[in-house]
């Protein structure tokens, strides 16, 4: 008993110690004119948002942990290569988060883009400021929602992405830094994604 | 800290008031803010009382408020909508606002002729700046990027200016440079690339002996 003060502040400073690893590296400013989206920025916010069905959808925030703190990073977004016709083909954005109204959620939207140059990401570098629609062969999304059918993942929806920046470098072997930011929206009816809206600093714990 | 500041200052207000009253001395003028990206512009109205204490050295009690000049520029709004050009223009309309109550002293130098004075006046009080953010675009197809939003903020001021004052038949004519801070009060982070004014004023008055 004696020496619980000083248990209780040895416990509190490890605590503050391991917390003070973690760092949350997602910025959150409101669109006016989209309540509860995100703006749409390039600043590195690390953040994607948009509306399905008219829902606002939120991605989870980027938390960056030290070497002390508990666990591994989480980001909002991971880019891999993916082989859907042959090996490489297409790069695939996958993007973790849940609607805005929900507390927790495992969603994901995923949105694949052909690359110009098979199994090379440096080569989606052509696609900045320029829009494209996705038509299914050169890209598409999949929608993977809690509580919906499924098939719905399944089924690949049409729609067109603008990036507004799109900067990837090359630091080495599967080394790559840089950043995207830019707008989205599909064409589908069922899990219809409106006003998307995405910016994120890309470094190498990303981008595979 | 406004409480104390508002505190502050309406003991002081009251102290100096409680000696002679002089002068009345209308204000207008202009002012710049030179911060890095935006150079915002007001046009300056005001009033000051001008009282001296019993060791007859002037007190002043300067209401100003600080009418918004148009700041216009252009940003840019994208769209997804392919039967759109993909980039369209959204004018920029920023209104900073500003009105302060503050207290102050001119220190008069002893430089002067008898009718030509200098002196430097120190000032400190209560400010409030609200710089709208307004943009006229397409906003059913177009979505802004990095927009800018209305900002406001209320806090304390202290302020230097260097005066010269011609001393005329019926009043005096005087005119004054001086700089100002900011509200000084807890930041807010947001998403605006420009911050509240820190002006520059170039301010002509009169006094008139009451």
């Amino acid at each position: 008993m004696k020496n619980f003060p000083i248990q209780l502040i040895t416990q509190t400073i490890v605590v503050l110690f391991f917390l003070s690893c973690t760092k949350v590296d997602t910025t959150f400013y409101e669109d006016k004119y989209n309540n509860k989206l995100s703006i749409f920025s390039n600043k590195g916010y690390n953040i994607m948002s948009c509306k399905i069905d008219n829902e606002p959808w939120l991605t989870e925030e980027r938390i960056l942990k030290g070497n002390f703190a508990l666990g591994p990073s989480t980001y909002e977004v991971y880019i891999r290569k993916e082989g859907l016709f042959a090996v490489g083909d297409y790069a695939n954005f996958s993007w973790p988060g849940k609607y805005a109204k929900s507390a927790i959620g495992s969603d994901n939207i995923n949105m694949y883009i052909k690359l110009p140059q098979a199994n090379s990401l440096l080569s989606l570098n052509q696609f900045n400021k320029k829009r494209i629609a996705l038509d299914t062969i050169n890209g598409f999304f999949r929608t993977l929602i809690v509580g919906s059918p499924s098939q719905t993942y399944y089924s690949k929806k049409t729609g067109i992405v603008f990036f507004e920046t799109l900067q990837i470098d090359s630091l080495g072997p599967n080394n790559f830094r840089g950043k995207i930011s830019g707008l989205f929206e599909t064409s589908d009816t069922i899990l219809k994604i409106t006003k998307g809206r995405f910016d994120h600093e890309i470094v190498p714990e990303i981008i595979k | 800290m406004i409480k104390y500041l508002s505190l502050q200052l309406l003991v002081l207000i009251i102290s100096i008031t409680a000696s002679a009253q002089k002068f009345i001395e209308p204000i207008v003028g202009y002012q710049v803010s030179p911060k890095k990206y935006y150079a915002f512009s007001q046009l300056n109205v005001g009033v000051q009382t001008v009282l001296l204490n019993k060791k007859k050295k002037p007190f002043f009690l300067k209401i100003l408020g600080s009418l918004p000049l148009a700041n216009k520029s252009l940003d840019t709004a994208y769209t997804t909508n392919i039967t759109l050009p993909v980039m369209n223009l959204a004018q920029k309309v920023i209104r900073p606002l500003g009105f302060e109550v503050s207290i102050g002293k001119r220190f008069i130098l002893p430089i002067n002729s008898k009718h030509n004075l200098f002196s430097f006046n120190l000032n400190a009080g209560i400010v409030y700046q609200r710089l709208q953010v307004k943009y006229n675009f397409d906003q059913k197809n177009y979505i802004l990027l990095n927009p800018q939003k209305t900002v406001s903020r209320v806090g304390g001021l202290v302020g230097f200016q260097i005066e010269y004052m011609k001393v005329l038949k019926n009043g005096r004519f005087f005119t004054q440079i001086g700089i100002s801070s900011s509200p000084i009060n807890k930041r807010e982070k947001n998403q605006n690339n420009f911050n509240f004014l820190i002006p520059i004023a170039l301010n002509f008055g009169y006094s008139i002996k009451i």
